[in-house]
């Protein structure tokens, strides 16, 4: 409960313009409202700074850059409850997202070739004085991979890279793939190797988010970094094959390739041509190699295979002949595509000129003649065909057709529209990366691909493909939150948009507004009350909703229509108000967290509202609202507030009202104007003129008339 | 006149003659203003008529009441005597100048009271606008849909 105290009279601030804004009729309650805010200074609960659970502290004055990651800094921590126990700490960036689920896993398991997940949490940091989500590690003991490598301590005999790498990773590998979590990070940079190797951490980016492209199968290879979703141990399987290769021909292997030439050497010859480059190893890891590094995920081999293998058993594995699809290849940019899937890379480097050879049908032609696959000549000639009536007009029905052609080419690949490459569990992460980084053409396409459903032919492919099929949880997980983003996606309004599309896919994402990027919040008390204590320092300038939090309140209340004051559609100026919309999402909110008062918030919202009720016609009314708002700012709730202001249908009295009173004036000032018109005046003297003087003349008659009678 | 009204004065007039014989002829010759005023009125309902009419007859009756007694008894009146007397003239012809004059007159009174009339009530609404500017703002002179937020 946030309470405050109002005393002191330091940090005055000029207010003027505030109180200038709610014009001369309201100056005097909001200097009223300035002067409390001005002495209000919440009690803040005493933060403890760089501590988490009252036992982790991070050492500020010491970064570790070597662990270090894309999305993070890292710095010396100590466990307070064990002082000895050598630990770092990840502090994330605004924004980032970091991998809650494997987190709450990895923080209640120890396995001797995993790095000790010790806590994470959100943390008050004293330089810079902001809130940010920090994750405690253990510190690795001895070296990284690489590192050694590179200092070539170590004889590299088969059994030492079999008992002191293969066999602990496998059995970390194993122990992720039981958890049902991935690891997503093993790459030379991040094992760490004393007598053994250790995982390094992996939780602070979305799974695979730093991994080098050599490092990830084919599929991800070609996915964005932020897109790859969660993937399955079949990749970090593919990634350990990969370290092996890295420790037996060394860094240089590697240096000389790039993500393009790699996939195509992968298209050509294959994974294990590609990757081995036919170099001379020991002889008993072509089995592991041929075995490890298949085209297919589900041939890879797993612990089952790994563990026997590292016993001594011997499997024979054959070598994959290289992968030759079509009859004849399909040119396309000044290059041949031999399979599907390369066409479809080749397709994706050039999207704008990928639309000719599908509208001509050139492609579908060529499945005809050169891959005799009638099934899918007869999706890809419909899809022409489409292609052929949309003409040049619908871009975003032009893409998804376009992108219909992609899946159907390359199945198993990830979603290809435009500059977009994902996976469908990797559409909240991408969403957020897009937002860091401020990729607003991507996030609009994103947008679209979520409000048309786009990923919906996904699963239909996926249901074809394999019978059976259930989805994983992952992607179930984010296929309803889509379903539920649909329906906001038409809206544009405040609570809605590319904000809400944001907080909706990463329900762990704290608010992102300007207000409050120095805070992590995550939840609506968190949020009123940072708010609450904002209050003097926010209210002269700025108003207490912005898209950000508008968004992030609508994501948490559940709000899934435009908000419409409808009590108050009588007045658009007072029901598009921002101050009032304000008030309705922070009174849901402030009712949803339960007792809590929020006084400067209250007083916030009020100096805010007050310019508003200009809208309202009549001044009585003005004059009692002002009065009750006033009084009930002080009790620091923002439903009371809301009763008032939202709730109470004071606007459409007001309005009818007015038009009553103007209809009033109008009248008057019409029999006023009459009253004035001297033709009427001289016509009315001229009736009431003949009125009087036949009265007279009737009564001299009668007086005569019976005079004479009386005389007869 | 209405045409209705013409068999009522047709009867009206053949009694006259009947009762008044030569009498008839100095009560057309003392409606003559009455008659004039007729004509000359062209307002609806002929107001200014009536007014002189009843004010020619008031002057008329006191000279027109023994004939009209005479005649009713079956009695010879002396219709010259009245025909000659210039007074009888003078009275009949100042009763119907005392109608013109009481239509001029009474426009100025009527005047008078309906201008008190007026700005009484002008007053009454130009309080009743100013109580309505007070409470709905200088908006309330535009039309709503004009109205200035």
């Amino acid at each position: 409960m946030a309470q405050g105290t109002a005393s002191g009279s330091e940090g005055m601030g000029a207010f003027s313009d505030a109180v200038a804004d709610s014009g001369d009729e309201f100056k005097n309650e909001a200097l009223k409202l300035n002067d409390f805010l001005r002495r209000y200074h919440p009690s803040a609960a005493d933060a403890k700074l760089d501590l988490l659970q009252d036992r982790y502290r991070i050492e500020l004055s010491t970064p570790l850059p070597e662990f270090d990651g894309k999305t993070s800094r890292a710095f010396a921590a100590t466990d307070l409850a064990e002082p000895t126990r050598m630990m770092f700490a990840q502090i994330c960036h605004p924004g980032s997202v970091q991998r809650h689920r494997t987190i709450g896993i990895l923080t209640t398991i120890t396995h001797q070739y995993i790095l000790p997940l010790a806590a994470a949490g959100t943390v008050q940091l004293s330089r810079p004085e902001e809130e940010r989500f920090v994750i405690f590690y253990e510190r690795p003991q001895g070296k990284k991979l690489s590192e050694l490598l590179a200092q070539n301590q170590y004889p590299l005999t088969q059994s030492f890279v079999c008992d002191r790498i293969i066999a602990p990773l496998a059995a970390a590998i194993h122990q992720f793939s039981e958890l049902d979590i991935t690891h997503g990070s093993i790459n030379p940079d991040n094992i760490y190797f004393s007598d053994v190797a250790v995982l390094g951490p992996c939780v602070a980016e979305p799974c695979g988010y730093s991994q080098p492209f050599y490092c990830e199968p084919l599929e991800r290879m070609l996915a964005l970094p932020g897109a790859k979703g969660e993937g399955s141990p079949a990749h970090d399987y593919y990634a350990l094959a990969i370290v092996v290769l890295y420790i037996l021909h060394g860094a240089k292997h590697f240096t000389s390739m790039t993500a393009d030439s790699l996939a195509r050497s992968i298209f050509r010859e294959g994974v294990y041509n590609a990757l081995t480059g036919q170099k001379e190893m020991p002889e008993m890891f072509y089995d592991f190699f041929r075995g490890m590094l298949s085209q297919n995920d589900k041939d890879r081999w797993s612990y089952r295979f790994i563990k026997p293998w590292l016993e001594g058993k011997r499997y024979n594995v054959l070598s994959p002949p290289p992968p030759v699809e079509a009859i004849r290849p399909f040119e396309f940019g000044g290059a041949l595509a031999n399979t599907r899937r390369e066409l479809a890379y080749l397709f994706c480097t050039d999207w704008d000129k990928m639309a000719d050879p599908v509208r001509s049908g050139k492609l579908g032609q060529w499945i005809a003649v050169s891959l005799r696959n009638k099934d899918l000549v007869e999706k890809v000639t419909r899809i022409s065909r489409s292609i052929v009536e949309l003409g040049f007009k619908n871009e975003v029905q032009l893409n998804e057709q376009l992108m219909h052609v992609i899946l159907l080419l390359d199945p198993n690949g990830p979603i290809r529209m435009k500059n977009l490459s994902l996976y469908i569990d990797g559409i909240d992460s991408l969403c957020a990366e897009l937002y860091a980084n401020k990729a607003h053409q991507e996030l609009h396409l994103l947008a679209k691909f979520i409000e048309f459903n786009m990923g919906n032919y996904w699963l239909e492919l996926q249901r074809k493909a394999i019978q059976n099929y259930t989805v994983p949880t992952t992607i179930n997980t984010i296929l309803m939150k889509l379903e539920r983003l649909r329906t906001t996606m038409r809206y544009g309004g405040l609570g809605f948009g590319l904000e809400r599309m944001l907080y909706e896919l990463n329900p762990e994402m704290p608010c992102l507004s300007p207000l409050l990027r120095q805070w992590h919040i995550l939840t609506l008390p968190q949020l009123l009350i940072r708010l609450d204590r904002l209050a003097p320092n926010l209210s002269k300038d700025d108003e207490p909703l912005d898209r950000h939090m508008a968004a992030f309140l609508a994501s948490r209340l559940g709000i899934m229509h435009e908000i419409r004051l409808h009590d108050l559609a009588s007045s658009p100026s007072l029901a598009n108000n921002r101050a009032i919309i304000a008030l309705h999402l922070l009174s849901l909110a402030q009712q949803k967290s339960g007792d809590m008062q929020l006084p400067g918030l209250t007083h916030w919202l009020v100096l805010r509202i007050l310019p508003a009720l200009d809208a309202i016609h009549s001044r009585s009314l003005k004059r009692k609202l002002k009065g009750m708002l006033m009084e009930q700012a002080k009790a620091g709730y923002t439903q009371l507030l809301a009763d008032l202001v939202v709730t109470s249908n004071y606007a459409s009295a007001d309005q009818t009202s007015f038009h009553q009173a103007w209809s009033l004036y109008l009248t008057n000032e019409s029999k006023i104007g009459g009253y004035r018109k001297g033709s009427r005046i001289d016509q009315e003297s001229i009736r009431f003129g003949f009125i009087i003087g036949k009265a007279i003349a009737y009564g001299a008659f009668l007086l005569c008339l019976f005079n004479a009678f009386r005389m007869m | 006149m209405s045409k209705a009204f013409l068999p009522l004065l047709l009867v009206v007039g053949a009694a006259m003659i009947i009762l008044l014989q030569f009498g008839f002829i100095f009560l057309l010759l003392a409606l003559l203003p009455s008659v004039v005023a007729f004509y000359i009125d062209r307002d609806v309902g002929k107001p200014a008529f009536k007014t002189v009419l009843s004010c020619n007859l008031a002057a008329t009756l006191p000279s027109l009441v023994p004939m009209l007694d005479a005649g009713i008894r079956m009695r010879h009146y002396d219709t010259s005597a009245v025909l000659s007397n210039p007074s009888t003239w003078l009275i009949v012809y100042s009763g119907a100048a005392a109608g013109w004059c009481l239509i001029y007159l009474c426009r100025y009174i009527a005047r008078f009271t309906v201008m008190l009339f007026y700005e009484y009530n002008i007053a009454m609404l130009e309080g009743q606008q100013k109580r309505l500017i007070e409470e709905w703002g200088q908006q309330i002179k535009h039309p709503p849909g004009m109205s200035q937020n």
